[in-house]
């Protein structure tokens, strides 16, 4: 069975910025991945790219075994789902159109959404804690109850592979969690995979099973996360000294 | 549902604008009211009244209702193409192509037809200019590379439209003014205007919960699924016709294309696969009222409507935004 994404030889820049060259990378069903780096080492431009939604400059992505380019943007919809970092809202819409318009991909072009897709706009926004917030217009949640709407566009998506970047901003601790047992649960119900980038690498560590490190000068590294959650590698990554304290039988990441 | 909400609310649209179109009909210097309108409708009444109805009156307000539908429709396409609220369908600079090819004609010694050929021409030449100049629709994605373009062309066209207007001589520059204010004396072809606006109706409202999908954003809509680039295509060329259509038919006529969209939107309407038809409706209601009141406030004498579309609309919807604050 092929994996859910493949990169060969994949090469991802913006103008004269290269963020990684020649990057071979495979990403199986079942498997949560964090990226990890510093600040504009290329991390949403990867997860962009993997959506189809921003060209490489050199390489091939597979999804499913099929070159990326072949798909469609619909039937790309229908597998690859992203929260992108930020989203602003210039036109007004409620809570519930907004996430009814998840189902975009699955729905016939010209069918209304079915009450189907009612239930499972409810049933997401319930999920995420905004069922009561059903019919306000977006402009007037904060920012923490937008991302969490955000991740409800998301759920009903439901697509196969989910790439999520830094899904807990603007989210308190509870949220932050509630946010990432919720789409990991709906993701091992798709047999899907998830990649994330994030901030937090206890975090990341809690929940990625394994890491991918764009180190910002060009370079790369992957693993699981026994191989790659060491105090040089992620010193090396931050270019700041971190050190591992031990916490609960496992270790916390702290930069020293 | 929200849903059931508009679509209430189109038929209240539907009602009010077929009103406000019989009021147009029976109103005028020819004395009638709707009690004569009705009787010559039922094959008694004046002849008289009747050729002034079917001759005159008709087209013009045909006229109204079709060039206040293509404002308000290209409006609320030029908002969610160039995703922009304060967008309005002269943005991209089509009016003024449009009225310098039509003051250009008038200088030439031009009447009728040809100034709104030469309008036309302009629009069409302006749609060309501006698609070349913001660098193809790929280069759009990027900020407000479009909306620029066709703000700063639009700028130039101003220029070159006063120019002609300092070298037209005075016999022609009533005429000249009246255009630019937005007349619907001019005997436009309702009938073209009529047929673009079915045409881009058409067209465009199968895509309406795409365009639902673009206005929250072109990344957004690209990660859902939606091919934006043949949309925005789609969007341009449709949203640019249709204020050619309007500004060939009627001259440029402001504020309803910027409004009538808004006003909606304030009142609740979300989906464009409603909002569209609304717009449509409300624009063309709202010209053909500007135009009733031009036309019998100081009769004999005619005001260009242009210059009431604003005076109407501007505290109706100053007063909606301002009870709408959250």
């Amino acid at each position: 069975m092929n994996p859910l994404l493949e990169l060969h030889g994949v090469a991802l820049g913006i103008g004269a910025r290269v963020f990684c060259q020649d990057l071979q990378w495979s990403v199986a069903q079942g498997e949560c991945w964090g990226v990890l780096g510093p600040n504009g080492a290329g991390k949403s431009t990867l997860l962009l790219a993997l959506a189809g939604l921003r060209p490489i400059l050199n390489g091939m992505i597979r999804l499913n075994g099929r070159p990326l380019d072949q798909w469609s943007r619909r039937q790309v919809a229908q597998n690859v789902g992203i929260l992108f970092q930020d989203q602003e809202y210039l036109f007004p819409a409620t809570v519930f159109e907004t996430v009814l318009a998840g189902r975009y991909p699955h729905l016939p072009f010209w069918a209304a959404g079915s009450v189907e897709d009612q239930l499972r706009v409810e049933e997401a926004l319930s999920t995420m804690g905004l069922a009561h917030l059903a019919q306000r217009p977006v402009d007037t949640l904060s920012g923490g109850e937008r991302r969490r709407m955000e991740a409800a566009v998301l759920l009903v998506q439901s697509p196969r592979l989910w790439l999520l970047d830094e899904p807990t901003n603007h989210l308190d601790l509870a949220y932050q969690l509630l946010l990432m047992e919720r789409m990991q649960a709906a993701c091992r119900a798709q047999t899907g995979a998830m990649i994330m980038v994030l901030h937090d690498i206890n975090l990341a560590a809690r929940y990625c099973d394994h890491f991918l490190f764009l180190f910002g000068d060009g370079t790369s590294g992957s693993g699981t996360r026994t191989q790659m959650l060491h105090a040089p590698l992620l010193s090396r990554l931050y270019g700041h000294p971190m050190q591992a304290v031990p916490h609960r039988g496992g270790v916390s990441w702290v930069p020293d | 549902m929200k849903f059931h909400v508009q679509g209430v609310g189109l038929l209240v649209l539907l009602v009010a604008t077929v009103g406000v179109f019989f009021v147009a009909l029976s109103s005028g210097r020819v004395a009638g009211g709707g009690a004569a309108l009705w009787e010559w409708m039922l094959g008694q009444g004046d002849p008289l009244f009747g050729r002034v109805v079917l001759e005159l009156r008709l087209p013009r307000v045909a006229g109204a209702m079709a060039v206040g539908g293509l404002l308000a429709l290209s409006g609320a396409l030029m908002q969610v193409l160039v995703r922009n609220p304060l967008a309005d369908p002269y943005v991209l600079g089509v009016s003024g192509g449009a009225s310098f090819g039509a003051i250009l004609a008038l200088l030439a010694g031009a009447s009728g037809f040809w100034v709104n050929a030469g309008a036309w021409l302009g629009a069409l030449t302006t749609m060309m200019m501006v698609f070349w100049l913001a660098g193809g629709i790929e280069a759009w994605e990027r900020g407000s590379r479009l909306l620029l373009t066709g703000v700063v062309v639009a700028s130039g066209w101003g220029a070159g439209v006063s120019f002609l207007l300092y070298l037209l001589p005075d016999e022609r520059l009533r005429t000249a003014l009246f255009w630019l204010m937005g007349d619907l004396d001019q005997g436009g072809e309702a009938f073209w205007a009529g047929f673009v606006l079915l045409l881009v109706m058409v067209l465009v409202w199968p895509w309406g919960r795409a365009l639902n999908l673009l206005a929250s954003g072109s990344m957004r809509a690209a990660g859902l699924g939606v091919a934006v680039t043949p949309l925005r295509l789609l969007l341009y060329l449709l949203a640019t016709l249709a204020a050619a259509a309007a500004v060939a038919t009627a001259g440029s006529i402001g504020f309803i294309g910027l409004v009538a969209p808004h006003l909606l939107r304030l009142l609740g309407y979300t989906d464009h696969r409603w909002l569209l038809p609304a717009s449509v409706l409300l624009g063309g209601g709202l010209l053909t009222l500007a135009d009733l009141v031009a036309r019998t406030v100081i009769a004999p004498q005619q005001m260009p409507a242009g210059i009431l579309t604003a005076l109407l609309g501007a505290p109706l919807f100053l007063w909606l935004l301002r009870r709408s604050r959250p």
